[in-house]
């Protein structure tokens, strides 16, 4: 298992903006990944939900490239906030 | 407010029936009509084109008599603030108004809005109006301009404002209704900043104290208004994007999923006529799922600002949603707001995106050319009818 934890600004509890979501991912994420691994997204705490434009943006390169399936194969989404994962999993259906 | 003037560059007609009177000292100008709609929007910019050519160097104040009136709904009086704004700080007139009418529940919020500073005519009024135009708050009323900055997460703390005014209006909704209109609004804000690259306007209004007419009893209902108006002005209307990929060398390189549109489009142009434009097949082809309204190659592009739609379309007691762009309105019919299993969705009875064209009220035509892309939300709620009684 790969932890990735993700930086958010403190007073950030709802992500938003696709654009955003396509940073957060190019900085924090793609460098780091394993796509051989499950890799573990740890969010802030303070992150309670996001929206499907975010979650689109964030995992657009990897829809492209690898499909929605193999993304839930390949990450998790680590937050102490149940509906954040919800958001995750919505976003992407 | 960047691209303000588009409202006057997009629609170049002018009347000049505005004249200067030497006995009030000003131009005045009055409604034809009781409602301010579309239409009523259209003739007013013709009417202040003619009075930017004959007096853009003299600049007499304007006197505009809306007494008594009707606005259509939320988003005609926030385009009247929009016109009104640009007459002011892109050509330098002073604008007094005469406002007056019945705040009815379909077009909300206008005696709070920006509008209520041009009631006065003096250099602080003027700045007020200016100031609010670009932010207002209180219990029941978030308005604010979102300007491009290059830190992205902005747009999130405007998530976390809208959550928190709404959560702590007069709605008094539970968590999973809060986080369903701050969505769908949030949504709308990204979509929007996105397509034109460009400022958003957003306005919210909780207004209650509203009753059925026909219920005289003790224990009669009340009724909340909320209404959303997101404003994105662009020289792109929405659909454009996703047509000159459609019809560019782009087109090789989209995803698969695209050729459906493409069947699609081949079947709805039987149905092209006076009243169903190719425009408006783009305007809702841009809706389903996995299709980009980006000029892009990718694969993603949501549904979700429609689900969220729906489900509030769902809880509430009546609606009036839909999307304007350029002259064409798609409206949000709670009935035809499904997405089938493949996540298309026809906006029609069959919910069949490919084979058959809109239903009869999902397109619809404006006067004015609105320059960009504006969304009118409003929903009518039973206040104390909270849902989750209902689970």
């Amino acid at each position: 298992m790969r932890r990735i934890i993700i930086e958010i600004p403190s007073k950030v509890r709802s992500l938003t903006y696709n654009p955003y979501g396509k940073e957060v991912y190019e900085t924090q994420v793609k460098a780091q990944m394993d796509l051989t691994d499950m890799n573990e997204i740890v969010f802030p705490n303070q992150v309670e939900k996001a929206s499907s434009s975010f979650v689109q943006g964030f995992f657009a390169e990897l829809i492209d490239t690898i499909g929605v399936d193999a993304i839930f194969e390949h990450f998790t989404i680590c937050s102490p906030n149940e509906k954040l994962k919800t958001c995750f999993r919505e976003g992407l259906v | 407010m960047k691209d303000i003037n588009l409202f006057f560059t997009k629609n170049l007609e002018k009347v000049y029936s505005a004249k200067f009177n030497p006995i009030t000292k000003r131009i005045d100008i009055k409604l034809r009509d009781k409602r301010v709609d579309g239409t009523a929007l259209n003739h007013l910019l013709k009417i202040f084109s003619g009075i930017i050519e004959i007096y853009g160097r003299l600049h007499p104040p304007i006197f505009l008599d809306f007494t008594n009136i009707e606005f259509a709904d939320k988003l005609t009086y926030i385009t009247l603030e929009c016109i009104l704004y640009c007459m002011i700080t892109e050509y330098h007139f002073d604008i007094l108004i005469n406002l007056s009418g019945e705040n009815r529940i379909t077009a909300s919020g206008w005696p709070y809005s920006p509008l209520i500073s041009l009631t006065h005519i003096s250099k602080e009024k003027r700045r007020e109006f200016v100031n609010n135009f670009d932010f207002m708050l209180n219990r029941n009323h978030y308005r604010r301009v979102i300007k491009l900055r290059e830190d992205k997460s902005y747009v999130s703390n405007v998530f976390d404002d809208i959550c928190c005014f709404i959560l702590n209006s007069s709605l008094d909704l539970d968590e999973k209704c809060v986080d369903e209109i701050a969505g769908v609004i949030a949504e709308l804000i990204s979509n929007g900043i996105e397509h034109g690259n460009q400022e958003c306007l957003v306005d919210v209004d909780i207004a209650g104290g509203f009753y059925d007419e026909r219920d005289m009893s003790e224990t009669r209902k009340e009724y909340l208004g909320l209404g959303v108006a997101v404003v994105n002005l662009s020289s792109k209307c929405i659909g454009e994007d996703l047509k000159r990929k459609m019809t560019s060398e782009l087109r090789n390189n989209l995803p698969d999923r695209y050729n459906y549109i493409s069947k699609a489009l081949v079947n709805h142009s039987a149905f092209f006529d006076d009243n169903y434009f190719e425009e408006d097949f783009y305007n809702i082809a841009i809706f389903q799922n996995n299709i980009s309204g980006r000029y892009d190659t990718s694969k993603s592009g949501g549904t979700g600002m429609l689900k969220l739609v729906k489900a509030l379309s769902d809880r509430s007691q009546g609606d009036n949603c839909y999307l304007l762009s350029g002259k064409r309105i798609v409206q949000f019919q709670n009935e035809h707001m499904i997405y089938d299993d493949n996540g298309w969705i026809g906006f029609n009875e069959d919910n069949d995106f490919c084979q058959k064209k809109p239903s009869d009220g999902v397109i619809k035509y404006c006067d004015m050319f609105f320059p960009g892309v504006a969304y009118n939300l409003q929903f009518i709620m039973e206040r104390g009818n909270d849902e989750k009684d209902n689970y």
